[in-house]
């Protein structure tokens, strides 16, 4: 099967569902770059090059460069979802949803709800998140825990390039508000990837690693540091299985009951800042549903009640490590 | 405009809307009396001919979106008047089936894209909708209607640029009523609010919200260009607000005098009564007959309201998504 | 007598060429068990650890940290007290001749290619020395050629072997509408004639058998042996629910359960094979194309299809193995079968004994091939 980046496959969905349903349409800023200059066309292909091509193959009517005014197009593209169009709207960095969070939480979120049921709102906000690239506190925040605790949001972060574009494709052709968030460290990592389509049904945690002694549940970038751990695990005699949730919202609350059950010890790794995070909604509910199955406290690795650092030694440190996670595992294993 | 370009039939559906409108919004005041409706409503007498006046001017698949201060528009969009009643009293039976309430009243079959209750936060919707219809070529258009306060929000003035570089066929309606809540407009509003939008090179009109032969003939304007590819029109709208911010404010920031006549001079169903009786258009008999029609359909709305049962427990779970999984 | 033991680079997946050494796990001269994970390899794609094969002492490292090496470089030598330095030495340096004269022994470089027939392709894996005679092994419903993993490799020590992905299974185009059946037949044969046109061995799973049957009596004369596996069409029986719920379930947990169904012992499905099996489901076209394929297997009467007037007429050997405890396609009555049949009963496994008894399966099939059964 092909070898394809995360960003390939983004694009790959982006392309297909296009191609099949003429509603749907993006908008975001320089989702192509270049727009209204004299040189190159498509000339950033996206921010983070995701968005590489579709100019060419929908034209500027459904491929729309928008101002630096995230309030209006998120909120057009929330008016538009509910009157016919299905866009995918894309936030450069989640941090800008700062100021058009109104759009997002208390209109498209509540739209069907307020409405009684009569309404739908099949809206894709697209976003990068994620620490590691050096750019300070305002680029690199883990903000899913805001929009999972809004009712009436979905909330995806793919890890892998295949669920990259399964789960794309299933938010497009989702009639639900989905906030699609991508870690910006992992466009360039490489996997399978068909070149036909498919869609991952949401609330369908993945288990990425087998194992029996502990159980760590890992989401986005941090499914990677939760691997190399269970590697490191491993090298001690400590079998580790890893689940990723691939959604917040809807979370598939059986399968983390389900392996917690049979594994009784559990270590939750997560980008995000702790208070009020989805590493302690996690924790709350393992303990809260099967708390006689746990033979040892549940353990949080997450990063700091801090702000994402600029300096590397310290931005370094923010960052969930494999072996912060290798040593919550040892500390309840050999309890 | 005059009042003779309308049949005598259309002059007496003008005005049962508006005073549709004048009623609901005084039956309703009166019923928080008695303490049957949860909460608080945010009403639009007063402002009537700007919401009549425009919707004249649309298709009834044409969209609007509205404000907190709704329930005129959705009657003049065309919203079922029991059901809204319904709403306002938390019934199943309720636009939204009780769950939305004043402020979130909506009915997507109508074109009426929902009450807000965040200020100015229709306008991006708005644009959206405007887009959906250029996009999809279906010739509709789409009306923002706002208050004088919305114009300090950032996204108004994000959908004003919006709109004009898509070219979207979108209608501002500015409904200034002097007050943002509590606080006098001229307080807070630097400027003026026709010249913010011509600064996007959108053409605006002034018009008199009292009068809705003046209102409908500039929304006329607006709705043409925008049908024809023109691009956005903003509307400024002067009304009058006959109660409060909110039906539980005792509104003491202005004087009982200022009230009194604002009430007195600035009736837009007054204005129309004399306007046609002048041109010798409807007899006076006639519109009294209207408005004994609207008090019993007002009474209907409300004994429906009152005998419909409360959303089942169930409700409170469901339609937070199309898809759970 | 010592023992020495190879610890070699892995060939893991169907691409792999190099991998690169990330990690030691055990330093030289600790102690080792047969199944503990010793060393760490990065591939293009994933980076994965090789268990220790035997127990013993880790004696050397051969490939230190950081080296790239080919698919079966000697990464480390394993060996008990008794090995002397001079013979481990003895042994790295054959190792190196070994590694020097290529892989034939291994089976071949081996990365899947498609073949163009009537309709779109057909995906193979080809493995094993260049040989007169191939084998050509087809997976059964719902299956693709992942199903030989324990046995494509251990059959083609001694001759060429082509695994093939049935239409609408792997990386095969699918096929649907009407006759279905045929059309499949039609294509896997066209596959068949151009990737091996001399005489072939028909190595079959369950509705892959159905295939193969039709095959061999279309080729009657180019075919060696007839192996099929809990095949298709020599009773009414079948577990139609497992039809109709393999192509209905969309997620993991339902599918493991459908899936468990398939194995006497379910500990043996790994999340992988789950996750493999959603991968292929999930494609667009392919629950239709599983679905057509469901509908000529069986109705709610039983199956549909009838392989036994084939088999009678068949002169090379034919052998059936099947699973003491299949419950998908379970054993048929012995008067049921051809009289120049050869059953074969594999105790304590279920439908999949490819999988769940290798290495009997692999041993039967060689038989059958060799003529030795």
């Amino acid at each position: 099967m092909a070898q394809k980046s995360f960003r390939q496959a983004l694009n790959e969905a982006l392309h297909f569902e296009m191609g099949r349903d003429p509603r749907v349409i993006m908008m975001g800023e320089d989702l192509t770059g270049g727009a209204g200059a004299n040189g190159v066309k498509d000339a950033w292909g996206g921010p983070f090059g995701v968005t590489r091509g579709l100019l060419d193959a929908f034209g500027p009517e459904r491929i729309r460069d928008t101002p630096i005014s995230e309030a209006a197009f998120i909120g057009a593209a929330a008016g538009a979802a509910l009157t016919g169009l299905r866009p995918i709207a894309e936030i450069m960095f989640v941090d800008f949803a700062g100021v058009c969070l109104d759009q997002i939480m208390n209109q498209a979120a509540k739209f069907r709800y307020m409405f009684g049921g009569r309404a739908k709102t099949p809206l894709v906000v697209r976003a990068t998140y994620g620490a590691g690239s050096r750019s300070g506190s305002q680029h690199t925040q883990a903000l899913y825990p805001i929009f999972t605790h809004i009712p009436g949001l979905k909330v995806v972060i793919p890890s892998t390039p295949y669920d990259a574009k399964g789960l794309l494709l299933q938010a497009i052709r989702d009639d639900d508000p989905v906030i699609f968030l991508e870690h910006k460290m992992l466009y360039d990592t490489v996997g399978e990837v068909p070149d036909g389509a498919y869609t991952i049904p949401f609330g369908e945690a993945r288990v990425a690693r087998d194992g029996k002694d502990v159980l760590i549940v890992a989401i986005g970038r941090m499914v990677q540091v939760a691997e190399e751990a269970a590697r490191k695990l491993a090298a001690e005699g400590i079998s580790a299985c890893i689940i990723d949730p691939r959604t917040t919202s809807p979370l598939d609350e059986d399968t983390l009951l389900e392996f917690t059950e049979t594994i009784g010890r559990v270590v939750i790794v997560d980008e995000a800042n702790p208070r009020c995070g989805v590493a302690a909604d996690i924790s709350a509910l393992l303990a809260d549903k099967c708390f006689d199955a746990l033979k040892a406290p549940i353990k949080l690795v997450t990063a700091p009640h801090s702000p994402v650092p600029y300096a590397p030694n310290l931005e370094d440190a923010y960052i969930p490590s494999a072996d912060a996670v290798v040593k919550a595992a040892t500390s309840i294993i050999k309890r | 405009m005059s009042a003779l370009q309308f049949s005598r039939e259309e002059l007496v559906n003008v005005y049962r809307t508006m005073r549709t409108i004048r009623r609901f919004e005084e039956r309703v005041m009166e019923e928080m009396g008695t303490g049957d409706i949860p909460g608080n409503t945010h009403l639009y007498a007063g402002q009537e001919a700007s919401a009549v006046g425009v919707c004249l001017q649309l298709r009834d698949d044409d969209y609007i979106s509205s404000t907190h201060r709704g329930h005129g528009h959705s009657i003049a969009k065309g919203v079922d008047i029991d059901s809204m009643m319904a709403e306002l009293f938390g019934r199943a039976s309720g636009t939204c089936g009780g769950k939305g309430g004043s402020q979130h009243i909506a009915d997507l079959r109508k074109g009426m894209l929902g009450a807000n209750g965040i200020v100015a936060a229709g306008a991006p919707i708005t644009c959206g909708a405007a887009l959906s219809a250029k996009l999809l070529g279906t010739g509709q258009v789409a009306v923002a209607f706002a208050g004088d306060g919305a114009m300090n929000e950032g996204v108004m003035s994000e959908s004003f640029n919006l709109a004009k570089i898509w070219m979207l066929p979108i209608i501002f309606v500015i409904e200034d009523n002097g007050f943002g809540e509590a606080t006098a407009n001229a307080h807070v509003s630097a400027g003026s609010f026709t010249r913010r939008a011509e600064s996007y090179d959108i053409p605006t009109i002034e018009v008199d919200g009292t009068d809705v032969f003046s209102v409908y003939a500039a929304a006329g304007e607006a709705v043409e260009r925008a049908r024809a590819g023109g691009g956005p029109t903003m509307l400024h709208v002067h009304v009058p607000r006959y109660y409060g911010h909110y039906s539980g404010d005792p509104d003491t920031y202005r004087t009982p005098e200022e009230k009194a006549a604002m009430r007195r001079e600035r009736d837009c169903l007054g204005n129309f009564r004399k306007r046609v009786k002048d041109v010798s258009l409807v007899e006076t008999a006639e519109l009294d007959a209207v408005d004994e029609e609207v008090e019993a359909a007002i009474d209907r709305a409300v004994s429906a309201a009152r005998a419909a049962p409360f959303p089942p427990m169930s409700a409170l779970t469901t339609d937070v998504y199309v898809k759970y999984l | 007598m010592s023992s020495i033991e190879a610890v070699t680079v892995p060939k893991w997946g169907m691409t792999m060429t190099e991998g690169k050494i990330t990690q030691w796990m055990v330093g030289e001269g600790g102690h080792v068990t047969r199944g503990q994970e010793i060393l760490e390899i990065e591939t293009t794609k994933v980076t994965n650890v090789v268990e220790a094969a035997a127990t013993g002492t880790l004696r050397r490292i051969v490939l230190g940290e950081g080296t790239t090496a080919p698919v079966g470089a000697l990464a480390g030598v394993i060996a008990d007290a008794a090995a002397t330095s001079e013979e481990i030495d003895a042994f790295i340096a054959s190792y190196a001749d070994r590694l020097g004269a290529g892989e034939e022994g291994e089976g071949g470089a081996s990365a899947p290619r498609t073949i163009a027939v009537d309709g779109g392709v057909i995906n193979v894996l080809e493995a094993g020395p260049e040989s007169d005679e191939t084998a050509v092994l087809l997976h059964g419903f719902g299956g693709d050629l992942s199903t030989w993993l324990f046995n494509q490799s251990a059959l083609a020590e001694n001759m060429r072997v082509v695994a093939v992905d049935l239409p609408g299974h792997g990386a095969s185009s699918p096929i649907a509408g009407e006759d279905v059946f045929p059309k499949i037949v039609a294509a896997v044969d066209a596959a068949v004639e151009a990737v091996a046109p001399g005489r072939i061995h028909l190595v079959a799973h369950s509705f892959g058998g159905a295939v193969a049957a039709a095959i061999a009596a279309k080729r009657s004369s180019r075919v060696g042996s007839l192996t099929l596996i809990a095949p298709i069409g020599l009773s009414k029986q079948m577990s139609r629910d497992f039809l109709v719920d393999f192509v209905a379930v969309e997620r993991r947990r339902p599918l493991l359960g459908v899936l468990e169904r398939l194995f006497a012992d379910p500990s043996k499905i790994t999340s992988d094979m789950v996750e493999g099996t959603l991968r292929f489901k999930r494609l667009e076209g392919v629950p239709e194309a599983l679905s057509a394929i469901a509908d000529t297997i069986a109705d709610d009467n039983g199956q549909l299809q009838s392989i036994a007037g084939q088999l009678r007429e068949l002169t090379c050997p034919v052998t059936l193995l099947w699973g003491e405890r299949d419950e998908i396609v379970p054993l048929p009555q012995a008067a049921d079968l051809p009289e120049n049949v050869r059953l074969r009963v594999i105790p304590a496994v279920g439908h999949m004994p490819q999988m769940e008894a290798s290495s009997a399966v692999n041993e039967a099939v060689l038989e059958n091939i060799q003529g030795t059964g």
